[in-house]
């Protein structure tokens, strides 16, 4: 994952390279921070516009969790608000609905099952199985 | 006996594209497939890379490695193909076999939940602020939140769950009864950043009940549609009496309401799974919120791990390339340590056949899942130049279609001069733009194509004004390509055909 250093005086757009998509971090209020992920990004009339935006989410099914893309559409953020790019390869999860992240769950529970993701999720969150 | 002279029917010459580029063989015979993708695609009326993750995710995940699909077989070609050998070498080294166990887990695990959009993201304060609105109500006849706060409780009882579980509970059944006041009583959301819609199914007692039977917008009819997202701020104004009374009785449809709770959060399981409800709770107090916490001050994202690159002499360009996850080194060695620490994930992650998986699913993400991107592109950008008829604009004058989309994109990042330093990021963005333009155009084609089976149940185009009709012949031809290759493989005598 890299961090593009970006200089909108010099650039239109910002685009990632083939085969990645781009992180947006956008620090609100500075208390709190939000991240979309987009296919790229240009400025227009006094803003920047993220082109074809995506939240990550999740669902827990079958004991399984599985990410999935919440679509947003074009969001445009004013310039005042200060904005991170970074580049990655574009997530698994990217293109995933969330009907196809339920099915993806349901059918790794078996296998899930046999490896205990039970175990995996106490060790993690500190439970001492009794 | 001479070899069979059959005609061959070659109108799209789809075997032209992806000639001498890398993998070009492999690519062409990866056409049909993509075909296939658009024509599902647009049928049901869903973006072609939806589908393509839809349909590789569930042959991926299929556990029969010898399952014939595209994706194992074009796995199996890539395997074979000398141009894959340096990373292939790669991932067979120990370092990185331990690599991908990690990083499996990792994905299976926290990385599920890194960077997801935060929907309970202060519902505490929400929920305070909703109840002081309400508690200054004092001629309603009852208090919404009051009335709200004992139906949670009276359902946690029901559950008889452990203290944390009843506490995520209790707030997550809150929240999502806030969300229906909200949306039932016409208060009014701001929010920081983005928000979306999420529909959900109604029976129809309770669809008649909050007015979304037969409504004309098919999208909301037996459906409620919420807006979700990060809350700024809510402004609350008294209800009448009868949306109070509506609010009340859709919080007792608890179906409904544990439907959007576990929108709102994944960690809340299904009724009498306790167990179940306790483990995912102690994991959202111990994991999720502790990770969360770590956004929202603002920590970078981390750099790829220095051992690892130093154990395999890799650059960050190399580590990025060949699609390994930056994870902090506190995180690999606890990864690691849980390995060893779990007999059955040992066993599992160790076993023969879940490495040579992972190395395979290695060469899907790295390779394999850019180019059935890149193919199914490039198949639909082909067909459409073939096709190419003439749309009508806004302003009401006729162009090609690839003229009026080029135009669009003109208009939205402008032209790519040479000496622009920027020129390969404006090409990215033109040709994204072209992609989702045409598309456009193809969904409302394929409706209108659809509109015209309902009514015939057949079409008849001569004129070639679907683009079904261009896809359907370009898959017939394409399957001609694949007889066609298998043929001159094995050459078989017979008829001259005139």
């Amino acid at each position: 994952m890299d961090k593009l250093e970006i200089n909108w005086s010099t650039a239109n757009v910002v685009a990632p390279r083939e085969g990645c998509v781009l992180m947006v971090c956008s620090c609100q209020h500075q208390r709190d921070w939000e991240t979309v992920f987009c296919e790229f990004a240009y400025r227009k009339d006094g803003g920047v516009v993220l082109v074809n935006c995506r939240a990550k989410s999740f669902l827990i099914e079958a004991s399984v969790p599985c990410d999935y893309a919440v679509r947003l559409g074009n969001i445009t953020v004013p310039h005042q608000v200060p904005i991170e790019f970074y580049q990655l390869p574009v997530p698994a999860w990217f293109h995933r609905r969330e009907k196809i992240a339920r099915a993806l769950a349901r059918r790794l529970a078996n296998q899930i099952r046999l490896i205990g993701v039970a175990d995996i999720f106490s060790a993690l969150a500190g439970v001492q199985e009794t | 006996m001479s070899e069979i002279v059959l005609p061959t029917e070659d109108e799209f010459n789809l075997r032209a594209l992806f000639g001498v580029e890398p993998y070009g063989t492999l690519k062409q015979q990866l056409i049909l497939f993509a075909l296939e993708i658009l024509r599902t695609s647009l049928l049901d009326h869903v973006h072609p890379f939806e589908t393509l993750q839809a349909c590789t995710a569930i042959q991926w995940e299929d556990e029969n490695l010898q399952s014939p699909s595209p994706v194992h077989e074009a796995l199996t070609a890539l395997e074979r193909d000398p141009q894959t050998r340096p990373l292939l070498d790669l991932l067979h080294e120990e370092a990185v076999r331990q690599r991908l166990r990690i990083e499996w887990l990792h994905e299976a695990t926290l990385g599920r939940f890194e960077r997801t959009v935060p929907y309970l993201h202060q519902e505490d304060r929400l929920i305070q602020d909703w109840q002081h609105a309400c508690a200054q109500w004092k001629e309603s006849s009852f208090n919404p939140y009051e009335t709200a706060a004992q139906e949670a409780e009276r359902v946690a009882q029901d559950q008889g769950l452990a203290e944390s579980t009843r506490r995520l509970f209790v707030l997550s059944f809150l929240a999502a009864c806030r969300k229906l006041f909200v949306h039932l009583c016409g208060a009014r959301e701001t929010w920081v950043g983005s928000w979306s819609l999420e529909g959900f199914p109604l029976d129809p007692a309770l669809a008649g009940l909050l007015g979304v039977d037969g409504t004309e917008d098919a999208s909301k009819e037996n459906r409620l549609v919420l807006r979700f997202g990060l809350v700024d701020h809510v402004y609350y104004v008294q209800p009448p009496l009868e949306k109070l009374t509506l609010f009340a009785e859709s919080i007792r449809h608890t179906d409904l309401v544990s439907v959007i709770q576990r929108k709102l959060c994944p960690f809340t399981t299904d009724a009498g799974d306790a167990r179940n409800a306790d483990l995912w709770a102690k994991v959202f107090y111990s994991v999720y919120q502790l990770h969360r916490l770590r956004e929202m001050k603002g920590a970078s994202p981390p750099a790829p791990d220095p051992d690892f690159l130093a154990q395999t002499g890799l650059t960050h360009e190399q580590f990025d390339e060949y699609g390994f996850v930056p994870l902090d080194p506190e995180t690999v060695g606890s990864f690691a340590r849980l390995i060893n620490a779990l007999p059955d994930l040992r066993a599992f992650l160790f076993n023969p056949r879940t490495e040579a998986s992972l190395i395979r699913h290695r060469l899907f993400k790295v390779i394999l899942d850019p180019m059935l991107r890149q193919v199914v592109h490039a198949t639909m950008l082909s067909l459409c130049r073939q096709w190419n008829p003439c749309v009508k604009t806004a302003g009401g004058e006729f162009k090609p279609m690839l003229q009026y989309v080029q135009e669009r994109a003109n208009e939205e990042v402008g032209m790519a001069q040479p000496s622009d330093a920027a020129a390969i990021q404006t090409e990215t963005a033109r040709r994204i733009i072209v992609r989702e333009e045409l598309l456009r155009i193809l969904e409302a084609n394929t409706a209108q194509w659809q509109q015209a089976m309902t009514t015939d149940g057949y079409v008849v185009d001569p004129a070639r004004d679907f683009f079904m009709t261009i896809l359907d012949k370009a898959i017939n031809e394409t399957d001609g390509i694949r007889w066609e290759s298998c043929r001159n493989s094995q050459p078989i005598a017979s008829a001259i055909i005139e």
